[in-house]
């Protein structure tokens, strides 16, 4: 059984962004001040949003050399330099 | 975070690009990456990205840590992943450009911020994101100036891990 998401106004001004996107993935998002609903968040209708990474693997002839462990440098220090310089 | 009630739900997350870079590159922290990519349905990025990690797999090849055939690799698997949309890039557009300007106008004096950390906390922004995941220290500190939450889910994975062990 699916019931609608609920949040309270506070929720919602905490973090208003999240829960526009989310409103599409929820359907709709009933807004409650205290326990009363007042409002609801509804999504514009439109093509579902797809899972793209959903059953992701890498390329068949490229799983093999990307599985070998990579040393050196971490990536997150190669780029934190790069925007040093 | 409100958790996820169905098992196809879609919560689209800004990445810094060294997060997509170690999406590929088998090092600590892959497996957290793809998983939050996974959990995430949608990952959106600057644009700038491409050429940041293209430098990064650059690097490692220069400096031998990776061999010509997972260079290739690498570079073959980004690309086609980038022609199938798995990376949601954002500009930069001229709009972009131009906020990145007046952040750094406004900006107060004690906050370190480079330029391409700015382009990625504006270009979140612009997007309606509350919080941006990434693993550059710099890029986290400077979030809280532009109203964004900096999340590295690297460490928060390993210190679960840790949690999980003592």
């Amino acid at each position: 059984m699916s019931h609608m998401k609920e949040i309270s106004i506070r929720e919602l001004h905490r973090r208003t962004g999240a829960w526009v996107r989310d409103a599409r993935k929820y359907g709709s998002i009933l807004i409650r001040d205290r326990n009363t609903p007042v409002a609801k968040l509804v999504p514009i209708s439109g093509e579902p949003p797809v899972n793209v990474f959903k059953g992701w693997k890498p390329m068949k002839k490229f799983a093999e050399a990307l599985d070998r462990p990579v040393s050196g440098t971490p990536v997150e220090e190669i780029i934190g330099q790069d925007r040093n310089r | 975070m409100a958790k996820i009630e169905t098992a196809d739900a879609i919560a689209p997350t800004y990445f810094d690009s060294a997060l997509i870079a170690k999406f590929y590159l088998n090092e600590p922290g892959r497996e957290a990456i793809r998983v939050l990519a996974r959990n995430a349905g949608i990952v959106v990025t600057s644009g700038i990205a491409v050429a940041e990690i293209s430098a990064a797999f650059h690097r490692k090849f220069r400096e031998g840590a990776v061999d010509h055939d997972v260079f290739k690799a690498l570079h073959g698997q980004f690309q086609h992943d980038l022609t199938n949309g798995l990376w949601r890039l954002i500009g930069p557009t001229e709009a972009l450009l131009e906020q990145v300007r007046v952040l750094f106008v406004r900006l107060d004096r004690l906050v370190f911020l480079r330029s391409l950390d700015a382009l990625h906390l504006v270009t979140a922004r612009a997007e309606h994101f509350d919080r941006i995941y990434s693993n550059d220290r710099h890029l986290l500190a400077a979030c809280a100036a532009l109203g964004l939450e900096g999340i590295n889910p690297i460490r928060q994975t390993f210190h679960k891990i840790d949690s999980l062990r003592n």
